[in-house]
């Protein structure tokens, strides 16, 4: 008797579990891969929704020509909606009401908000609540977009061949690789808008118009200029994808004070160790008008020493890295023993001009984007005396002192440089 | 009596410390958080020794007593009426234990995994699992926390280690978060986080002896100190102090950031599986011991009667609380900040009047 009642009780419990009567279909959604928040002129925001078309065509534009249409407006692969609302709940709940399938975040990779936007203070009240919205992940990316998010949006496109979703975790990975921007998500926005230790950093994106590479104009004359001083949307280019990271914004609080570029965002990344390897390029020490890019690698992991005893904080940084010589474009001879350290002081230099520089213009901004305040925070052994310490505030009359010890490792394929032969003889 | 069978060391400890641990999964280390700071991962060791301190009390009744459990030494101290209303009380607190436990299993489960799912449907899906569990008795209970402990493990180990791409180690200073005079005082006081250790008292009689007692309690409460300890600095590594406290499920959150690019992340499901096999094991375990006082209070011989009323107890009692937050800042933190009087306190007064009334077990050598 014992037997068909178990048989009976487990094919009842069966019924239970199977869902079916509220089961969803991966069909039946309409997943949201970025989202864009600008400040809205009928409802306090205005929400921008890119929904890629999962269809016959595998959700890639790789059908498309080349992948991308020249109007950004059209961007056939994708759907973009763009609606005012109160908040994200409400503007789903409208868009809802005109989609067949429910917009959800599960897979949302990108949040954009405006530069206007970040500006106004109002981060806390935007970004910040996201956080307790159950489908969006703290993984997802953060943007600060300089004009609309809109746009930036309506511009996003896959890599020919890919998802959207493929091209925007590769496009953030490519921030360890040479560090010109940061790479910020949801769970940062979080942590550093309430964090005592230090500021807040965001991705800076634009649209880039391709108007910054100039088609007339003299040559290029001159001691060549600091790779990557730029931000996003003043790359000198053409081609290519229409957005861009490059720089980063920095934040006191919830609020954008101002931003870095690529160039300072490289040493940030590099005191933060955001950046353990990279390329970096600095002007031949004999020839100025040229460069010697050169491949570096952390060689220690960097010592930061927050000296709190004065009246102002005293911040020591000391770097050890090492590295290749890729290219010597002068064709000067620095492979010698005796001139390798030409090269490694002038990197020195760079480096330590760099921080500093950036360090003074992060002061400024009263921002400690190095994160220093978490070893500043070392020295105290309650919270309450942390907190009244106000480290934030006591950032900007800090003083840095910065030391590299760089070393060349290899100098590529080539051992020796030897000079080029012309009529004229030797060069 | 249905006799409950014996069990070894491992079994034992196997259960005791994932009904101790699992309670570090849920709301209690942000409540923690708000309370301590970074000291957290310190502070459950001050609660640990406060509990190894407490347990020695029960350790010294049941050496007083050998061969015999908590309800039949309160039976011989404190007579059979005093022994009752005793009992009562005690079977009484386990059987809230369970139902504020399950409640906070639901509401957390509702709010990351299945938030569209009634909360009775989740709860009635679990009770089934603990009448089958409770049909098939404490031996079948132990035995299979045996038996996943080594997966459970292997599963904690794994999220920790994926997540230490997000550590910030210097998260821990200011070391002494608070004061470390708050932090003594909440270690003191949270070593309710420990009180089930006290279940050890319950099932005595299905264990080898007290010299085995003494030392399933002793390595129960290291472990399970270690374990949890690990987890609250590991939480503490991934959020800082003043965001840790705001959230669910910091353990949950922190499986959540694990992001090793494409093929990588996503890995919650892990901690998932934690969750639900801790705390059927848990609450099983506690609901079980509730009934095995209950029996003995009444000279109930077969349990399998009471099971079902039991359980429909535990679900009603699990309904109680509103919301999440009631459960979380009242229930659950009402339960760990003066648990310890419901679950040490006893022993000793027991210890106590036995010493007063002279009372001692039949053989002290054996």
């Amino acid at each position: 008797m014992r037997k068909p009642i178990l048989i009976l009780f487990c094919l009842i419990l069966s019924f239970f579990i199977t869902g079916c009567f509220d089961s969803r279909e991966i069909g039946d959604f309409a997943y949201v891969t970025a989202l864009g928040i600008d400040q809205g002129i009928s409802d306090t925001f205005r929400l921008t929704f890119q929904i890629p078309k999962f269809g016959q065509s595998g959700g890639s534009s790789a059908e498309k020509e080349g992948g991308g249409e020249g109007d950004g407006g059209k961007n056939e692969e994708m759907e973009v909606i763009t609606l005012d609302a109160s908040s994200l709940l409400s503007a789903v709940s409208i868009t809802n009401s005109n989609l067949s399938k429910d917009p959800n975040f599960m897979h949302l990779k990108l949040i954009v908000i405006s530069e206007e936007l970040a500006m106004s203070d109002m981060l806390d009240e935007t970004i910040a609540p996201l956080i307790r919205y159950r489908h969006i992940r703290r993984t997802t990316n953060i943007i600060v977009s300089k004009g609309k998010a809109e746009e930036f949006i309506k511009e996003l496109q896959p890599y020919p061949g890919e998802l959207i979703t493929t091209t925007l975790e590769e496009l953030f990975e490519k921030s360890k690789k040479v560090g010109y921007f940061f790479n910020s998500t949801l769970n940062d926005v979080y942590c550093e808008i309430k964090s005592p230790y230090h500021a807040l950093l965001l991705t800076y994106g634009a649209i880039n118009k391709e108007d910054n590479l100039k088609s007339e104009g003299d040559l290029f004359k001159g001691e060549s200029k600091i790779p990557g001083n730029f931000y996003a949307g003043e790359v000198p280019r053409k081609g290519g994808p229409k957005i861009e990271l490059f720089g980063t914004a920095v934040f006191d609080g919830a609020k954008m004070t101002g931003k870095i570029t690529g160039f300072e965002t490289q040493m940030l990344q590099l005191v933060r160790g955001g950046l353990n390897f990279g390329p970096f390029s600095i002007p031949d020490p004999e020839r100025p008008d040229v460069v010697i890019p050169l491949d570096i690698t952390e060689f220690e992991k960097r010592d930061i020493k927050v000296d709190l005893s004065g009246e102002k904080p005293k911040i020591h940084v000391k770097l050890k890295l090492e590295g290749d010589i890729v290219s010597i474009q002068s064709g000067i001879d620095y492979e010698k023993p005796e001139r390798l350290p030409i090269v490694e002081d002038a990197f020195e230099k760079y480096l330590i001009k760099g921080i500093k520089d950036t360090f003074e213009k992060c002061k400024e901004m009263k921002a400690d984007v190095f994160n220093f305040g978490t070893t500043a925070a070392l020295q105290f052994w309650t919270i309450p005396e942390w907190e009244e310490y106000n480290w934030l505030e006591k950032f900007s009359q800090s003083e840095l002192e910065v030391e590299v010890d760089f070393t060349v490792r290899r100098t590529g394929k080539l051992l020796q440089s030897e000079p080029i032969i012309s009529s004229e003889g030797k060069e | 009596m249905t006799n409950e069978g014996k069990f070894g060391y491992h079994e034992a400890i196997s259960v005791l410390v994932i009904t101790i641990v699992i309670n570090a999964f849920f709301t209690s280390p942000a409540i923690l958080v708000g309370l301590v700071g970074t000291t957290g991962w310190y502070m459950t060791l001050i609660s640990m020794l406060t509990s190894m301190f407490a347990f020695m009390f029960l350790y010294l009744l049941l050496k007083r007593f050998p061969n015999k459990n908590i309800m039949e030494i309160s039976d011989v101290v404190l007579g059979k009426l005093g022994s009752a209303v005793f009992l009562l009380l005690f079977a009484g607190f386990l059987l809230w234990t369970a139902s504020i436990n399950m409640r906070e299993f639901t509401e957390v489960l509702k709010v990351y995994v299945l938030p569209t799912t009634p909360p009775s449907l989740i709860m009635i899906l679990f009770l089934i699992t603990i009448v089958v569990f409770s049909f098939l008795g404490l031996e079948t209970i132990v035995r299979f926390a045996k038996f996943i402990i080594y997966i459970l493990g292997a599963g904690l180990i794994l999220v920790i280690l994926l997540s230490s791409q997000n550590f910030e180690t210097k998260n821990l200073f200011p070391i002494l978060g608070y004061g470390l005079d708050i932090t003594l005082l909440h270690g003191v006081l949270r070593s309710s986080f420990y009180g089930e250790i006290v279940i050890i008292g319950v099932i005595a009689s299905s264990l080898q002896g007290f010299k085995e007692i003494k030392r399933i309690g002793l390595s129960s409460l290291l472990i399970s100190g270690v374990i949890t300890s690990l987890c609250l600095m590991v939480f503490t590594f991934v959020f800082p102090y003043n965001v840790g406290k705001e959230l669910t499920s910091p353990m949950y959150e922190m499986a959540a950031l694990i992001n090793y690019g494409g093929f990588m992340q996503r890995m919650e499901p892990l901690f998932l599986f934690l969750w639900n096999f801790g705390s059927f094991i848990e609450i099983s375990f506690i609901i079980y011991t509730s009934l095995m006082i209950y029996c003995h209070i009444f000279r109930i011989d077969d349990k399998r009667p009471v099971i079902l009323p039991m359980v429909t107890t535990l679900y009603s009692l699990s309904l109680i609380p509103k919301s999440i937050i009631e459960v979380t800042s009242g229930f659950v933190q009402t339960m760990r900040s003066w648990g310890w009087a419901f679950y040490y306190i006893p022993p000793v007064i027991i210890l106590i009047v036995a010493l007063i009334r002279k009372k001692k077990g039949e053989s002290q050598n054996a």
